[in-house]
């Protein structure tokens, strides 16, 4: 018990002592999550909104591979992504092997599924007579499209959510692709496998705290967003165009 | 004068199954048509392929004499901002009363300032005066169906397509909206296609009634000639006639025809010859 309440106090001088190493590996998780999650988000929602809106031949397969992905376990993404990026792979030139830019990618390989699969359920529940009224009133398909983003705004929220939430608690892969090299490749999810390995269980416990709190300041942000606050640029600016 | 509207042989079909075949119809410039039929008879297919939101699987579409059965692209875009369709439910955007009311006026790219005006002049047409602000998830539903009119209004469509726009109202508000939007219709002397299952409504609301069973459309006339002289029992009982009975005309005389109805004798006046098996329906006159 003594080791939990410690690891509280921990977490909080490591927040409030400014230890470059430790705040090295919080911003590197934050870089590597955040920008593979943005990039997810640009691939997911244009792909789950391409599913749900348009017919097109092997849109069917395409649905089913990307739900397959949506729970693809992340290890197996870290080999594949290490066979393809390692020295000897295909891509082995590129140099990308135990670098940020690697645990960026698998990280997308594992957010984009995601975002896309919650993003097509989320169209799929909007009324879709309410992209035929748009388009009675003048709307061209995209505008259409649009002004359903707009409906289904909670439900692509989520998706950011849980696809941010996949890759920042995500520890194999990284690990895989990342090779924890300390001050280059080292997140909180593998210095806390580290740190456990190591018996510093409340170090490592103290990081997870850590890492919750950051979950929970993104999903407040993200949150309010989603309870009201998030405006899609062009379906907004149409119908603002009265103010 | 040239009819706003006009098709030939328009079917639609999903999957092999025809859903609508229309052979002829006329919608003239200012007047309100009605679409009377059940669930399932192809009203609000119709109304989607007049509003072009879905091609035809075949047949003409002439609106204002250009035929646009399957018009696309810019062009498309330019003649189905002609026109406007309103659906059973409200369907509007989760955004203030004013935005949803500027929606079609935006996608336009029409100069802000006129947007303002219009959009003003449109609330105050449907007294929704002071509730520009307000958020439609806050609006009952008769305030709700009256920013979806507003809405559609505020395009000045050339023609609008209603689809059964009345039927989730509670009794009076129904009847007081019917009453408004058909005064506002022959005030701007907008064409209209209407569609309904409610024959009351139907009575109420057309200048010319078309009723549409299983696809086709089965007698067409003013609400008198469909309601006082169904051509079918289907119709008949469509439009509220209950007791219809079978009977023998047993003479007929100067346009004076006596039918034998189980036993009892009914004078009606109509065509038809002595010893022909036809339907009679009784309809009480209060």
């Amino acid at each position: 018990m003594s080791t939990i309440l410690n690891a509280f106090k921990e977490a909080f001088l490591l927040i409030v002592r400014f230890n470059p190493d430790f705040y090295r590996v919080l911003f590197l998780s934050l870089i590597v999550s955040g920008i593979g999650t943005v990039i997810g988000t640009v691939i997911g929602i244009p792909l789950g909104v391409l599913l749900s809106e348009y017919s097109f031949t092997g849109r069917s397969v395409i649905l089913v591979i990307v739900h397959t992905f949506m729970g693809l376990p992340p290890v197996v993404v870290g080999v594949f992504t290490f066979l393809v990026l390692a020295r000897s792979g295909p891509l082995g030139s590129m140099n990308l092997i135990y670098t940020p830019t690697a645990m960026v990618i698998v990280q997308v390989i594992l957010a984009a599924p995601i975002i896309a699969g919650l993003t097509h359920a989320s169209m799929r529940g909007v009324d879709p007579r309410l992209g035929l009224q748009a388009r009675s009133l003048g709307a061209t398909r995209i505008q259409s499209v649009l002004v359903k983003l707009r409906e289904a705004r909670a439900g692509l929220v989520a998706a950011v959510i849980a696809g941010f939430g996949g890759v920042i608690s995500e520890v194999g892969a990284v690990m895989i692709v990342g090779g924890n090299i300390k001050g280059s490749t080292r997140v909180m999810t593998t210095d806390i496998v580290l740190q456990t390995r190591q018996g510093n269980y409340q170090l490592a416990l103290a990081e997870g705290i850590v890492l919750l709190l950051l979950a929970i300041v993104i999903n407040v942000i993200l949150t309010r967003y989603q309870e009201g606050g998030i405006r899609i640029g062009l379906a907004r600016r149409l119908a603002m165009r009265g103010d | 004068m040239e009819p706003i509207v006009e098709t030939s042989q328009l079917k639609k079909a999903y999957d092999g199954r025809v859903v609508l075949d229309v052979e002829h119809l006329v919608v003239d410039p200012g007047e309100i048509l009605v679409f009377l039929g059940p669930s399932g008879a192809g009203k609000s297919v119709l109304l989607r392929l007049l509003n072009l939101l879905e091609p035809p699987t075949s047949g003409e579409i002439m609106f204002k004499g250009e035929d646009v059965s399957s018009v696309s692209g810019s062009h498309g875009l330019e003649v189905r901002r002609r026109m406007v369709m309103l659906f059973q439910d409200p369907l509007l955007f989760k955004m203030s009363v004013e935005k949803n009311v500027a929606f079609g006026l935006g996608v336009r790219r029409l100069p802000q300032q006129e947007i303002k005006r219009r959009v003003d002049e449109a609330l105050e047409l449907l007294g929704l005066t002071g509730l520009n602000a307000k958020d439609v998830a806050t609006l009952s539903g008769g305030e709700a169906q009256r920013v979806a009119f507003a809405r559609a209004l505020v395009v000045e469509p050339e023609i609008i397509y209603l689809d059964e726009p009345f039927s989730d109202l509670d009794f009076l508000i129904r009847r007081r909206l019917q009453s408004e939007v058909r005064d506002i219709f022959k005030e701007k002397g907008l064409t209209s296609v209407f569609v309904t299952h409610d024959h009351e409504e139907a009575a109420r609301m057309g200048d010319r009634i078309m009723v549409l069973n299983e696809g086709k459309i089965v007698q067409a006339g003013t609400p008198k000639q469909v309601f006082q002289k169904p051509e079918s029992e289907f119709v008949a009982r469509f439009v509220g006639m209950e007791n219809i009975y079978g009977g023998t005309v047993v003479s007929s005389e100067g346009g004076l025809v006596e039918v034998t109805v189980d036993g009892e004798i009914i004078e009606v006046v109509t065509d038809s010859c002595a010893g022909e098996a036809v339907t009679v329906g009784l309809r009480l006159r209060t």
